[in-house]
C-alpha cells in the first residue's frame, strides 16, 4: 500500500507466511517449523514534508521470532549432568519478536543554484530494543551448574548519527 | 563546540558498538519425563547401587532430579540361555538407591563371562535391558609419580603427577573406563573422562600393549594440580562394553554442546528399554557392569 502525494508520503507492505521443513530422520518424520520461519512481517514508511528546509521520516520493522531448538530436560547420571532433548523436536522455540523504529529530520539548505548540502539528524532503534540476533542455551553457565538461555543482539541499542550530504554542479 | 560534539558522538557510539549478551527467561515445556536408570555396577564383593531418578526440565537446578522410591529392580544372570540363578533383588536404601551386598560365602557374586538382564518395574512401566559382565586389565605394573616442570600449558605447576602402567587385554575390542581417585575422592571433572578403547582412543589397530599416553599420563592428572606428599592415589579400571564406550562420547559430546554455534540437541540411546510402547515416559541412563582392578599408592619422596 502505497500513498505518494500530498504532504505525507509512504507505504505499509505486510507479509503472513508460514514455512516449514520435513526430513526423513528429524523430528520424527514429521513437519517442524523452518529456520526462517517468520509468521508476521510488516514493514511501514513514512515521509513527512513539514516545510521548505525540513523533512522528517520515520521507518517502522516488525517481524515475528524465527524458531530454535532447546533441550528440553536434563539428569544427572554417575555424577554428571547430562542435557535430554525429550522427544527429539525440532525447533521448539521462538525467539522473541524483531521490532524497530528508525527516526530522521533533514535539514536542506540551499545556498545557491550550484550547491546544495543538508544535514541528516536521524535515531536507528529509538526505543533502544534488544533485538535478538540469536537466543542459544549454555550449559553449566559460567560455572554455576544451571544452564541458562543468552539472548545475543547485535547493535542492540540507540544508535543516534548525524550526518552531512553535499553536491554541486 | 566541534571538539564537543566529535568527542560526545564518539562516547554514545562508542559504547553501543558492542555486542550485548544478556540472560533471558525462556520457556521449554518438558513434554515427555525420562525414567532416568544409574545402573553401573561391578563385580567386587561391596554393595552394588542402582540408582532410578527421573528427568527434570532444563532450566531447573541440576541434582534436584526426583528419587523414583517404589520400584522392582531384578537383575537376573541370563547366561546359558535360561535363567541360571534366582535373580537378584535390589532393595530401595532411600533417595532412590536400590542396594545389595553379595555374599561370597554362598556364591551369590556377579561371575566374569555372565550376561545378565536388569529388570526394573516403575509405577505401569517395565524397563529391561542387558549388559555382559567383561573381564578388564589383570596386568597393572606399577602407578607411579613422574616429576614434571611447570614450563607454561598445559602444565602450570612444577610438582608431582600420576602415571600407570598397565597393559590391554590381548584382543581387539577392550573398553576401560579409568576412574581415579585422590584422597577417596573421584576426580568427576566431565571433560577429562577417561575411557579407553583397547590401548587408545580409537580402533587404529593398538592391541596388547602398554596404555598409551594420554590415557595412562594425562588422564589421571585432571585439573592439572599437582599431588604432594601424603596423598592417596588410587586408579580403578572398570572393564565397559562398546556400547558404554560411544555412550560416555555421546554424554561428553551433549554436555559440551551449547553456545552461539551448538548443534541439534539429540537424545543419548539408553541401553534399556521400554516395554510398553503406550507409555507416558522415556528412558535414559545407562546399565553397565564391570570387572574392576585397581591399585593405590601414598604419594611419597
Amino acid at each position: 500500500m502505497k500513498k505518494a502525494t500530498g504532504k505525507l508520503t509512504g507505504w505499509v507492505s505486510y507479509t503472513l507466511s508460514r514455512s516449514e521443513r520435513k526430513s526423513p530422520g528429524i523430528n520424527d518424520n514429521e513437519w517442524y517449523a523452518s529456520r526462517f520461519d517468520r509468521l508476521h512481517n510488516l514493514y511501514i514508511v513514512a515521509q513527512y514534508k513539514y516545510n521548505d528546509k525540513w523533512d522528517l521520516a520515520a521507518n517502522f520493522v516488525f517481524s515475528s521470532g524465527t524458531p530454535t531448538t532447546f533441550y528440553t530436560g536434563q539428569y544427572t547420571i554417575q555424577g554428571y549432568n547430562v542435557p535430554d532433548a525429550g522427544t527429539n523436536d525440532r525447533n521448539n522455540v521462538r525467539n522473541p519478536d524483531y521490532h524497530r523504529l528508525d527516526l530522521s529530520a533533514t535539514y536542506t539548505k540551499r545556498k545557491s543554484k550550484k550547491w546544495e548540502s543538508s544535514w541528516v539528524f536521524s535515531v536507528y532503534n529509538a526505543y533502544n530494543r534488544r533485538n535478538p540476533f540469536s537466543i542459544y542455551f549454555q550449559n553449566n553457565y559460567e560455572n554455576t551448574g544451571l544452564n541458562q538461555a543468552i539472548r545475543f543482539s547485535v547493535i542492540g541499542s540507540i544508535v543516534p548519527a548525524i550526518s552531512y550530504n553535499f553536491k554541486w554542479n | 563546540m566541534k571538539r564537543l560534539i566529535y568527542i560526545s558522538l564518539l562516547l554514545i557510539l562508542g559504547g553501543n558498538f558492542s555486542a550485548c549478551e544478556d540472560i533471558v527467561q525462556v520457556d521449554v515445556q518438558q513434554k515427555q519425563k525420562k525414567i532416568v536408570v544409574d545402573a553401573f555396577i561391578d563385580n567386587r564383593h561391596q554393595t552394588q547401587t542402582i540408582r532410578l531418578t527421573e528427568s527434570i526440565p532444563f532450566f531447573d537446578i541440576p541434582g534436584t532430579e526426583p528419587p523414583l522410591t517404589t520400584a522392582t529392580v531384578a537383575l537376573i544372570d541370563t547366561t546359558g540361555g535360561g535363567i541360571a540363578a534366582p535373580p537378584i533383588l535390589f532393595r530401595h536404601d532411600s533417595m532412590g538407591y536400590y542396594r545389595w551386598t553379595p555374599n561370597p560365602a554362598t556364591g551369590d557374586t556377579l561371575k566374569i563371562g555372565h550376561s545378565y538382564a536388569l529388570l526394573i518395574v516403575e509405577g505401569s512401566d517395565t524397563l529391561v535391558g542387558g549388559a555382559t559382565l567383561e573381564p578388564t586389565i589383570s596386568r597393572i605394573d606399577s602407578l607411579r609419580t613422574v616429576p614434571v616442570e611447570g614450563n607454561g600449558p598445559p602444565f602450570i605447576d612444577t610438582g608431582k603427577y600420576c602415571e600407570i602402567f598397565a597393559y590391554d587385554l590381548p584382543g581387539f575390542g577392550n573398553y576401560y573406563w579409568l576412574k581415579t581417585f585422590r584422597n577417596d575422592t573421584f576426580l568427576n571433572e566431565i571433560n577429562q573422562l577417561n575411557i579407553s578403547q583397547d590401548m587408545g582412543n580409537n580402533s587404529n589397530g593398538q592391541d596388547g600393549d602398554l596404555l598409551i599416553y594420554p590415557i595412562r599420563f594425562s588422564g589421571l592428572n585432571q585439573f592439572l594440580r599437582p599431588y604432594r606428599d601424603g596423598e592417596k592415589v588410587r586408579v580403578e579400571i572398570h572393564s565397559i562394553s562398546r556400547f558404554a564406550y560411544f555412550w560416555f562420547q555421546l554424554v561428553v559430546n551433549q554436555s559440551n554442546n551449547g553456545g552461539l554455534f551448538a548443534t541439534p540437541p539429540v537424545n543419548i540411546q539408553s541401553n534399556l528399554f521400554m516395554l510398553n510402547q503406550n507409555s507416558k515416559r522415556g528412558v535414559a541412563g545407562f546399565f553397565n557392569i564391570a570387572a574392576v582392578n585397581s591399585i593405590e599408592i601414598v604419594v611419597k619422596e
